[in-house]
């Protein structure tokens, strides 16, 4: 071998040592890359897996997927997970987050002609992708009552026309000034071209949330599935799987959750609330809840709509005897004397009329209604509540006696009922300032079963929607507040605490202040690590 | 006997048509608006009005009960008015888990009851006779949620034997709801089997059997537990009927998704259709059990073979 030779083999071995030096480098560069992108994962060992499939139990069946055929609570949470809305009134913080809708702007300079963009690329579970005429058709289609079970509220009152502008833009043209009526717009939206393809039952259903309906068993489980074409990706929604078990009895749902056959509830009996706290294998979350209790009246009956009647009954119970025997304590609700929420948009401390049974002693006296006979309406739930307002009228002078009703007939009774006073409550968190006053006070609001009829208060409300600007409003709904505490349609007591359980290991509780509101689609477990 | 059958199944049609129109009626007097509590507080009152209509709500009772049995006479029992599901399918979906769980009940009733209505019997008035005694009527008093709810505390959540609630476990979750169902049935026949044989011992026929030689055993069973058998059939059979319209208290307490549940879901949210649909459906398959416990009879009383057959 000569020199040249020995070289040339020589700088080629030194070449190829060179090239796997390289190579060795760029494997270990980009291992280290790898690990530092993946939070989640790392080596074969240490990589992490999540259980396919979350039990959730609830103690009611489903009675439908599409989210405008029920009123109830099952469908209105579990519709969370297979629909999207254009807005979303953010519980924690207060604040309206766009959904499917990027951004919006009004553009007449009265709040009366808003226009919506949407996301692009939104896809459906059916395939199809989010555009324009998907909201149009959704706001006409379920804006009547014809078609629908539970329309959108006040639709035609506030909305003149909804109008495509292009695929992925929308006009509302309102019929007065709404400051906030993106909150409104919190609505969940179908697909059109479904509702062209398949028939009406079949096409409600089907969505654009993380989750599509599942498998569905008649009284045993409703299921939710993700949907792996979700336009945010499925990064969040570990769970393949997402089975609902229809568990009636509470105490079971309790026994089933530490036995560990369900993995996560939020619809628990407030009498296990220490308990379950207490338990070194369950996960236990609380937080303030959005239902408002109270006591309301029945105007139709000429005595109540006599102020120093009502003030009689505010001066006569003790909110605080209320919380402590109905709400465990305090555990489950504390005492609210407005009828608002204080995690709601511009709620205040109002003054309210407190506890003085002296006073209502007198008053009543002075009314000549002494030993009257006064009819408590309650359904089974809130019986305890009831009971502690019966002796509280007792007390003062009053004949109380207690009309337990069945849940069902609950709002009928209330437009029919032959009752004095009635024991009641609201899951009362909306974005809209004005929503639950409308719809409790103003005459012809569709919670205004109990006739309360007040010109003020017409003329007030009224004023207020013609406000032009959302701060102007906001002081206005303060004067609201204040005119409720004073004037007394009813009696706020208690706002709810939420409280929900899981077992250990089951993460993304979402606990949202009612049941509503409930997003159990971002629960998962880990089951290795 | 085909004839008895015949003549039993044409009953069936005026029962159907005085069960469903009791039930119609009186749901359609209930307290409470149907439409009302379908739509909760989410309708003004002309959104509410327009849905009456549209559901049918402002036909006169006669003309919708009309229009209902039309439909159930060609098979079709209407849609729920909760999410407008078919109620003829609902119902025989539930069907199986109340019919399955029935017969594991009566099944535990007869296993138990029987033996001890016999013991009992024989050893009428001794300290045995005591005891079972005391446990039947022990067991008639129990409210059936309380004893549903210690099963499940002890069984289930302390010992883990049995799942808490559903019917996802096979055998293993009937058991404990059976039980629950099994425990007053079974007091109730331990009481009726120990009275029946009590009543059938001392007949004279049975001192002839004695003379002959048989044994005290074969006395009892071949001979008296035979004829005490009719009125212990005629109460296993109307427990057994009685449990296939389902049991709300021990359905609710296992979750058990089974008629019961469905029938008072109905009921409760005004659900006409729904409601009419599971009493008529139920009433058929009662009518129907009720008919194969009567031929049962026959082959138990040869006299009441002869009855069906005319001879």
């Amino acid at each position: 071998m000569n020199n040249e030779n020995y070289l040339f083999i020589n700088i080629k071995k030194g070449k190829k040592k060179m090239k796997k030096i390289l190579l060795l480098l760029i494997c270990i560069a980009m291992t280290f890359t790898l690990i530092g992108c993946n939070t989640n994962t790392g080596n074969e060992e240490g990589k992490t897996t999540y259980a396919e499939e979350i039990i959730v139990g609830y103690n009611n069946d489903l009675d439908t997927a599409d989210p405008y055929q029920s009123t109830s609570s099952q469908t209105h949470w579990y519709t969370n997970a297979t629909f999207r809305t254009l807005t979303k009134s953010n519980y924690d913080t207060g604040e309206l987050d766009p959904v499917l809708a990027t951004n919006w702007e009004e553009l007449s300079g009265n709040n009366t002609h808003w226009r919506v963009y949407l996301k692009e690329g939104v896809k459906f579970h059916d395939g199809t992708t989010l555009d324009a005429d998907d909201v149009v058709f959704t706001w006409n289609y379920a804006k009547d009552a014809a078609n629908v079970v539970k329309p959108i509220a006040s639709a035609d009152a506030m909305v003149k026309e909804v109008v495509k502008v292009d695929d992925l833009t929308v006009d509302f043209i309102l019929n007065y000034s709404i400051p906030d009526f993106m909150v409104y717009l919190e609505i969940k939206i179908y697909s059109k071209d479904a509702f062209d393809t398949m028939d009406k039952a079949e096409a409600g259903i089907i969505g654009c949330g993380p989750y599509k309906v599942g498998e569905l068993i008649s009284g045993v489980s409703y299921g939710l599935e993700r949907f792996d074409d979700y336009y945010e990706g499925t990064e969040q929604f570990p769970s393949k799987k997402i089975t609902i078990k229809v568990i009636p009895d509470l105490n079971i749902q309790v026994a089933a959750l530490q036995k560990g056959e369900i993995d996560y509830s939020f619809r628990l009996p407030s009498t296990s609330y220490y308990v379950l706290e207490a338990d070194p294998n369950l996960d236990f979350y609380t937080r303030d809840g959005v239902q408002s209790f109270y006591i309301g009246f029945n105007f139709r009956k000429e005595v109540w709509n006599d102020l120093n009647m009502r003030k009689v009954i505010a001066h006569a119970v003790n909110k605080d005897d209320v919380i402590a025997i109905h709400y465990e304590g305090g555990a489950t609700a504390t005492r609210s004397d407005n009828f608002c929420v204080p995690s709601g948009k511009g709620y205040v401390e109002v003054k309210a009329i407190g506890y003085d049974p002296e006073e209502a002693k007198r008053l009543l006296k002075e009314a000549g209604k002494e030993g009257m006979k006064v009819v408590i309406m309650v359904g089974k739930h809130n019986k305890a509540f009831a009971e502690t307002v019966q002796n509280a009228l007792n007390a003062v002078g009053f004949d109380a006696v207690i009309d337990e009703v069945d849940a069902t007939n609950w709002t009928t009774l209330k437009k029919t009922g032959d009752f004095d006073i009635f024991v009641g409550d609201y899951a009362s968190y909306t974005g809209a300032l004005l929503f639950n006053f409308d719809r409790f006070f103003t005459v012809g609001g569709p919670s205004n079963m109990y006739g309360f009829v007040s010109q003020e208060w017409e003329d007030l409300i009224a004023g207020a929607r013609q406000l032009s600007t959302y701060d102007e409003m906001v002081a206005e709904f303060a004067v609201l507040q204040q005119w409720v505490a004073d004037n007394i349609p009813l009696i706020p007591v208690a706002v709810s605490k939420s409280f929900s359980a899981a077992v250990k290991g089951v993460k993304g509780v979402k606990l949202a202040p009612s049941d509503n509101l409930q997003e159990i689609y971002y629960l998962y477990k880990i089951v290795k690590k | 006997m085909l004839k008895y059958i015949f003549k039993r199944i044409l009953i069936l049609i005026p029962l159907i048509f005085l069960v469903s129109f009791i039930v119609f009626a009186l749901m359609d007097n209930a307290p409470g608006d149907p439409v009302r509590t379908l739509v909760g507080e989410n309708m003004t009152e002309e959104q509410i009005e327009q849905k009456r209509e549209e559901l049918g709500f402002n036909d006169p009772l006669l003309v919708r009960y009309g229009r209902y049995m039309k439909g159930v006479f060609k098979g079709d029992f209407g849609k729920s008015l909760y999410g407008n599901k078919d109620v003829l399918t609902e119902y025989l979906f539930r069907l199986p888990f109340t019919v399955n769980l029935a017969l594991i009940s009566i099944f535990f009733t007869l296993i138990i009851s029987i033996p001890i209505g016999i013991i009992a019997a024989v050893k009428q008035n001794t300290w045995i006779d005591a005891i079972f005694s005391a446990g039947a009527i022990m067991g008639l008093s129990i409210p059936g949620f309380w004893l549903g709810l210690m099963l499940v505390l002890l069984f289930s959540v302390k010992l883990g034997w049995f799942p808490v609630y559903g019917a996802d476990e096979g055998l293993k979750s009937y058991i404990l709801p059976a039980i629950t169902l099994g425990v007053a049935n079974a007091s109730l026949l331990t009481r009726m089997t120990r009275s029946s044989l009590l009543d059938t011992i001392r007949q004279d026929y049975l001192k002839t059997v004695r003379a002959k030689g048989l044994s005290e055993r074969k006395t009892i069973l071949n001979h008296a537990f035979r004829n005490a058998l009719i009125p212990i059939a005629t109460i296993a059979g109307s427990q057994f009927s009685g449990l296939l319209s389902g049991s709300i208290i021990v359905e609710n307490v296992f979750s058990w998704p089974g008629i019961g549940t469905l029938t008072v879901t109905a009921i409760r949210n005004h659900d006409i259709t729904l409601a009419t649909g599971c009493a008529v459906l139920t009433t058929m398959f009662t009518a129907v059990t009720l008919l194969i416990v009567d031929i049962l009879y026959a082959f138990i009383d040869p006299r009441i073979k002869a009855q069906y057959t005319g001879k």
